[in-house]
């Protein structure tokens, strides 16, 4: 078992942070984690981007050339790495987006599903947290983690203020698809 | 300041004679003054760090200054020694750097060593070329200066070392001459007192190389005593009164050749006449009168005469130019480890 | 501090954290990308624990930095990437020729120049080994993962102190910016440099068969003379050829002879390989991978991995290239440890390259790739 993951989207759409609890979760469970993420002027602006590999055995392609997973969460970001999505990959994609998407953004080899990430976050009173209502998607479709595992990482990586509403965003998104 | 003899100091501080310095050279009498300054502090040598870095300023402490002495590369002493100093504040840590070596290649250390005012004394001694390479042109020599690279006259201005180091956050700045040797002893003491960075800049006689800069014809045994000379002459001290009562003849051909005629042009007022050698105008006739603003008229229809200077032109200021105080660096960082420190087990 | 256990960190990190377990209480830096997390760490850890963090102005004033402080007694270190690691040569030299003990770490990124500021490559290794002027021989440890990372910050440290000799960690920018397991022990092993055991001790001479000397500090009564001139035994200059000859011999001698003990390698299915992949950090990972790959497909494929590169291993790839029908030499430059696999095999075996430029790391199936080309 292993899970190629690239999460995407605009500096300052949590990306970074959303890979690191993510790795942190899968990794308090016992799996072996690999974490890039995208540095320096990369990761000023622009588009920000956290690769995560989990597997159950050791890891020892540490780059994700074809990732089997990938979150966008806008759209520069869905077009730099629609094509490093492997046949049959599931891509979870922010929903406002597809309205934009051409004929020729379209994949047709892999499992796009769409996300109301910012519906959603903006509904329990934060855009912000639009990230953590992917990794609740997330987790429910690949089935590697439940909601409670994500949800004590994120008591352990967040302040105590912002921790309700993170943790409401896990589930809102873990229960939308 | 207690006088003792010359072998006391000999003997006690340094540690392998003859040196290895030209005939004449500077580096001796700056070697001579901070010897004394720390025995009149009682400093003992043993907590005394001397860093410097190549050129011939280098060599004042390593390997003649019997302490420890860390002689690193170009330019680099103050980055060896603010390493040194951070981890021990309890060494008495000295720079010996040239202007070459402080102010060119290691320019950058030296204005952030200020900034940081790490408390360092730096004792940079400004002979305005790289001596021991050949005496090419450094950014000290003077403009229009004659060096074996600037070979029709220095096409660049020289750095205000004391400004410069002020400007850059330096809480001790003062600037003598190899002439001035009370007055650097003074300062040095002062410096090795100071909780800051501390920098005093020494004109040094370079008779090997500066004979060419300064135009000194004669022979190799007088120009050390000429350049001495010369920087009496070519400075004045801060706060100190100035007189008025001379004047300078910048003569068009050698003064010898323009002696006689100012001589005669000026006979009405009985002046005293001298030849001496200045900095910003090379071999030039002294007028010392007290009739100046009649002597300068009279001076003005005279063809031989390029240009009269009043006193104070083209002089270079000595003095202690800064006496400040501002948060210490080494201070700071061991403030910081109080604070954050949970099991203190460094220096 | 982290606790000892197991984390998740970034390689950075855990280099950092490996210094300061191994006694490091001296940092100078510049700002450097993929190298920046190892500053940003060590400036929060190491007045924590009594040590020293300082932003330099350049990468010249962090070495030299490191240098002084060394002689004042401290374990010290310094990081960077390429260019800074450029800037650094000439501290490099001077802490050779004064036998001053630091670390410098090289978080390798693509160049030359400024190139793919942002991306790893191993492309200094050869910087590591000639960068500096003049005759001396290096100590380069290289890590494969974030424990290692971990694992030879600690080791690198032990080397400069036991050898008096400045040690290189080349780091890459992959290693450098992954996030994976470490596991940090209770205890870790730690030496410390020898200091004088009396006034008469010479700081750069000894009869020791180590041939290292003892090392005095600043501040101790010694009346210490360090200089980067031709020295002799007690630190005095003396430029002739034979003070010259004598130390620089030494300074050689002392690496060249503990060599089995500095040189740190480690070999996987090398019992009956035909094929041999050679590698070195990050591109050991996909080596190893690709080498499993081809053995679950029964072909008799090996893996020799670099832990140090400097000293160069010779004896074993010759060994190897005695065994092997071919080795391939995985990298992430336009092939460099290539020539060195060339020069030690002796024409024993054929030497293939794999290089990779372009700031990107091989994957397990293009190393895999050439292994089966190779066989057949």
């Amino acid at each position: 078992m292993e899970f190629r993951i690239i999460i995407s989207g605009t500096g300052g759409q949590g990306v970074l942070s959303a890979g690191e609890f993510l790795s942190e979760a899968f990794f308090r469970e016992g799996y072996e984690v690999v974490t890039t993420r995208s540095y320096g002027a990369e990761a000023r602006g622009g588009s920000a981007r956290s690769e995560v590999i989990v597997a159950d055995e050791e890891i020892y392609d540490l780059e994700i050339h074809e990732a089997n997973v990938i979150i966008a969460m806008s759209m520069p970001a869905y077009r730099s790495f629609i094509g490093r999505a492997r046949k049959g990959a599931l891509i979870l994609v922010e929903k406002q987006l597809l309205s934009e998407l051409t004929d020729k953004d379209f994949r047709k080899d892999v499992y796009m599903v769409e996300i109301p990430a910012n519906e959603t976050a903006v509904a329990l009173g934060n855009p912000i947290v639009a990230n953590m209502v992917f990794l609740g998607a997330l987790i429910r479709k690949i089935g590697l983690l439940n909601p409670e595992k994500l949800e004590e990482t994120v008591k352990k990586l967040i302040r105590p203020a912002l921790q309700e509403i993170n943790i409401k965003a896990v589930r809102a998104g873990y229960s939308i698809v | 300041m207690t006088v003792k003899n010359l072998r006391y100091y000999r003997e006690k501080f340094v540690r392998h004679l003859p040196t290895r310095f030209c005939p004449g050279c500077g580096n001796g009498v700056i070697l001579n003054a901070f010897v004394r300054a720390l025995d009149d502090l009682s400093i003992p040598q043993e907590r005394v760090l001397c860093v410097s870095g190549i050129g011939c300023s280098a060599w004042i402490p390593n390997p003649y200054f019997s302490g420890d002495s860390l002689h690193t590369t170009h330019g680099r002493a103050l980055a060896f020694a603010t390493g040194a100093k951070v981890y021990n504040r309890n060494l008495k840590t000295v720079v010996f750097t040239g202007d070459g070596d402080g102010a060119g290649i290691g320019g950058n250390h030296l204005i952030h060593a200020a900034r940081r005012n790490v408390e360092i004394t730096t004792i940079l001694v400004n002979n305005m070329n790289y001596g021991m390479t050949g005496g090419q042109t450094a950014p000290t020599t003077l403009y229009g200066g004659l060096t074996t690279t600037t070979p029709y006259g220095n096409p660049e201005n020289p750095f205000n070392l004391t400004s410069l180091v002020a400007s850059a956050g330096a809480t001790y700045v003062a600037r003598w001459s190899t002439y001035h040797v009370i007055e650097l002893t003074k300062s040095i003491k002062e410096a090795l007192q100071n909780e800051g960075f501390s920098f005093i800049e020494v004109l040094s006689q370079c008779p090997t190389q500066q004979r060419r800069m300064f135009g000194l014809s004669g022979t190799s045994s007088e120009a050390p005593q000429r350049i001495l000379e010369m920087f009496l002459e070519s400075t004045y001290i801060r706060g100190q009164p100035l007189k008025n009562n001379y004047l300078y003849a910048i003569p068009k051909k050698t003064p010898e050749a323009v002696f006689k005629s100012v001589e005669t042009k000026l006979s009405g007022f009985h002046p005293k006449l001298k030849i001496v050698d200045h900095m910003a105008f090379g071999r030039i006739i002294k007028i010392n009168t007290e009739r100046v603003e009649e002597v300068k008229r009279s001076l003005k229809d005279l063809d031989d005469v390029e240009k009269v200077a009043d006193p104070l032109e083209g002089k270079i200021e000595l003095g202690v130019f800064v006496k400040c105080e501002r948060p210490e660096f080494v201070k700071t960082l061991h403030n910081i480890i109080e604070r954050v420190g949970e099991n203190r087990y460094g220096v | 501090m982290l606790k000892a256990g197991k984390h998740l960190v970034l390689g950075n990190v855990a280099c950092a954290e490996g210094a300061i377990r191994a006694g490091c209480r001296f940092f100078a830096g510049y700002p450097i990308t993929p190298a920046n997390e190892i500053s940003h760490h060590m400036s929060i850890e190491l007045p924590k624990v009594g040590g020293f963090y300082l932003q330099m102005e350049d990468e010249i004033a962090s070495i030299s930095a490191v240098l002084g402080a060394s002689w004042a007694g401290a374990k010290a270190m310094t990081a960077t990437s390429g260019p800074g690691f450029s800037l650094m040569q000439e501290g490099i030299s001077y802490a050779h020729m004064t036998e001053t003990p630091c670390v410098v770490v090289d978080v390798q990124r693509s160049g030359p120049s400024t190139g793919q500021a942002t991306m790893p490559s191993q492309m200094d290794v050869y910087q590591a080994k000639y960068g500096a002027h003049g005759d001396y021989e290096v100590v380069a440890l290289v890590p494969w993962s974030v424990q290692e990372m971990f694992d030879l910050t600690i080791r690198a440290f032990n080397l400069a102190e036991k050898f008096r000799t400045p040690v290189l960690l080349m780091a890459d920018g992959v290693i450098g910016h992954i996030m994976e397991k470490l596991v940090i022990p209770e205890q870790v092993e730690i030496v410390d440099r020898r200091r004088c055991s009396s006034r008469e001790a010479m700081p750069f001479g000894t009869d020791d068969p180590s041939r290292v000397p003892e090392m005095p500090l600043f501040g101790e009564g010694y009346r210490l003379i360090v200089t980067g001139s031709t020295h002799r035994e007690s630190g005095f200059r003396d430029e002739s050829p034979k003070y010259h000859a004598m130390l620089v011999k030494r300074i050689r001698e002392k690496i060249l002879k503990a060599e089995s003990e500095i040189s740190d390698s480690v070999g996987y299915y090398l019992e009956d390989p035909k094929i041999v992949v050679i590698s070195y950090g990050a591109t050991a990972r996909p080596s190893f991978g690709a080498v499993k790959k081809a053995r679950k497909g029964g072909l008799e494929a090996g893996l020799f991995r670099l832990r140090t590169l400097w000293p160069f291993p010779d004896r074993e790839i010759r060994r190897l290239a005695e065994a092997a029908e071919k080795l391939i030499v995985v990298e992430m430059n336009s092939g460099k440890i290539l020539r060195e696999v060339e020069r030690a095999s002796r024409g024993c075996s054929e030497v293939l390259s794999l290089p990779k430029i372009g700031g990107v790391l091989h994957s397990v199936d293009e190393i895999y790739k050439a292994i089966m080309e190779a066989y057949q």
